[in-house]
């Protein structure tokens, strides 16, 4: 299997030529969503309480419910998301000519999460160092609330998790080109369109995003 | 010599011997008494007289009665007096009240005898109606809220007679006044009492000093009002706050700045300190400046906890050359800053190892499609 994994992430196209041949089973994608998604809830859990941390103490008696309303939602939107996220490349796919079943496909997204596997353990320890090293005080101002957020969101640490979300989102962009050339039996030049049309919009509004919290515009 | 002074005491011995000797009784009026000795207008008093008989033979007295013209008399005649042997006294005592009318007035003593004869003797008695005079000799050039000043009178008698039991009780709401009342007992004629106040000002308000004192047994008064109107000090101490710098360390924050005494007098014992919301916390909690001489400045500093952005209320507290304790509050506009980051070990190296990670997820992509 960590050979298998090592292939997935340097030569995809074999990965799923091999992976076309055996039986097709949704076990190994939905772990690795699940485990990004785990991941995904614990850095909620860190985002959210360093938030709540901003909020009025009159408020703070909702905190526990808040985070664990942000975990559970973390947790759903990473399946969620797969979901969608195939759905999308699927509808696009089917307009170029796509012909593989949604299941296929959806098995392929999900093996394509897998580089963003260490991404979220990468912004996980990001986002730890982050708040331990961080003191919030309470606002009552909603403007400082927002101003707050401003600071929060453009403080290195967190410009760097953004940064690494966008890097391992075109990692896990490129083995969805190849997961759905061979899901969708599809040239490749149709793949990377089905892929990269809506991934590299998603991108370029993360990246629109993250340039606004540098402050270009 | 000697035969001189005997002819002199011979002629005396024979004109006595020539006087011829009184016989029976002889009644006078040996003396009188009036309380008060000057009545005012309306008072009620008292006239004694002393009757003697300076004759060899008693007397049977019958009436003794007092007619008080412009007084009234209130007390009865006495009716039947009785036997006053030679040589006696015996007194009578009248009570008359005074008119409305100023003035001099001869009430009439009638002493009549069993055998129909009578002595009289008026007894003059002054009616004169002025009151003791209240003058205001020393009052503040000016008095502001919250400070004692001092408040001098002078009580004066212009009556030619003393009066008793003289106290000022000074009246009124919207100011504080010690002592509450003052005794000065009796004054005489044409004399003069001073007394202070100390009066501490709550607003705008009037005082009236209230003078009572007895003539005889009535009572009288007279008041002075003064206006109790608050101003500004002109001199007082004008303590500024300036220069406030204040620095958040962790939870903490640290205020310096300048006291200065903008004013003409010295402000003393002057305290620093911050009030709600600001929670003093250690090593300044409050700032012990001292004595500020005017045109004089202090550095200070102080420490406190504020849970957010909000304003500070900055308290100077000083005593003014009487004791008084006088606060001045300005206030500093704190900005809790929501985010205090310290930086850890990841953030600082953040960067390097995104572009690395970058770096390599091209070189990753690159090589996958370079494997086809």
């Amino acid at each position: 299997m960590s050979h298998s994994l090592v292939q997935l992430l340097l030569d995809p196209e074999r990965f799923f030529q091999e992976r076309a041949e055996e039986s097709r089973g949704l076990l190994f994608p939905a772990a690795i969503v699940l485990a990004i998604a785990i991941i995904g809830s614990i850095s909620a859990y860190f985002m959210l309480g360093l938030t709540l941390l901003l909020m009025p103490s009159s408020s703070q008696g909702m905190a526990d419910l808040i985070v664990a309303i942000g975990m559970v939602s973390s947790i759903a939107g990473a399946f969620i998301g797969w979901v969608v996220v195939t759905a999308v490349i699927y509808g696009i796919s089917a307009l170029l000519g796509g012909k593989g079943a949604f299941r296929g496909l959806l098995e392929n997204i999900g093996w394509g999460y897998f580089p963003q596997l260490f991404g979220s353990l990468l912004s996980l320890i990001f986002m730890y160092d982050f708040v331990s090293s961080t003191s919030v005080s309470p606002v009552e101002d909603p403007m400082l609330v927002a101003e707050a957020m401003t600071r929060f969101m453009s403080h290195p640490s967190m410009l760097s998790i953004q940064v690494i979300s966008v890097v391992f989102m075109l990692w896990s962009a490129n083995i969805w080109i190849f997961g759905t050339k061979s899901a969708r039996g599809l040239k490749m030049k149709n793949a990377v369109i089905s892929v990269l049309l809506p991934i590299g919009l998603y991108l370029l509004y993360m990246i629109y995003v993250l340039i606004g919290y540098l402050g270009v515009f | 010599m000697k035969l001189s002074y005997a002819i002199l005491i011979i002629s005396i011995l024979v004109l006595l011997a020539a006087q011829p000797s009184i016989a029976g009784p002889q009644l006078m009026v040996t003396g009188t008494n009036v309380q008060p000795e000057v009545f005012m207008k309306g008072d009620t008093g008292t006239v004694t007289l002393m009757v003697k008989n300076n004759g060899d033979s008693g007397v049977q007295v019958n009436r003794a009665t007092m007619y008080g013209g412009a007084f009234s008399v209130m007390s009865d005649p006495y009716p039947t007096v009785g036997w006053l042997g030679a040589g006696n006294s015996i007194s009578f005592t009248f009570t008359i009240r005074a008119g409305n009318e100023d003035g001099i007035f001869y009430p009439r003593f009638v002493l009549e005898l069993t055998d129909g004869t009578a002595i009289r003797h008026v007894i003059p008695v002054r009616v004169e109606s002025s009151d003791l005079t209240i003058s205001l000799v020393k009052k503040p050039d000016y008095i502001t809220i919250g400070r004692t000043a001092s408040y001098t009178l002078e009580i004066g008698n212009p009556r030619p007679n003393a009066v008793s039991g003289v106290q000022v009780i000074p009246e009124g709401q919207g100011f504080e006044v010690t002592p509450t009342r003052y005794f000065i007992g009796s004054l005489e004629s044409d004399h003069t009492a001073s007394v202070d106040f100390q009066v501490m000002p709550e607003r705008i308000s009037q005082m009236r000093f209230r003078v009572i004192f007895k003539n005889g047994v009535n009572e009288h008064q007279n008041s002075l009002l003064v206006p109790v109107v608050p101003s500004e000090n002109k001199k007082a101490a004008e303590i500024h706050v300036t220069n406030l710098v204040s620095v958040q360390e962790g939870e903490r924050f640290r205020l310096t700045g300048d006291v200065s005494n903008a004013g003409l007098e010295r402000a003393n014992s002057v305290v620093i300190r911050t009030e709600a919301p600001a929670v003093p916390v250690d090593p300044f909690r409050i700032y012990v400046v001292g004595s500020l001489e005017p045109d004089d400045f202090s550095s200070f500093e102080l420490t406190f906890r504020t849970p957010r952005s909000t304003q500070i209320p900055i308290v100077v507290e000083y005593k003014d050359a009487e004791g008084n304790r006088i606060a001045t509050t300005s206030y500093v506009d704190v900005t809790a800053a929501p985010l205090s980051e310290e930086g850890g070990i990841i953030s600082k190296f953040g960067l390097v190892l995104v572009w690395l990670l970058v770096i390599v997820v091209v070189i990753v992509i690159v090589y996958s499609w370079r494997r086809r």
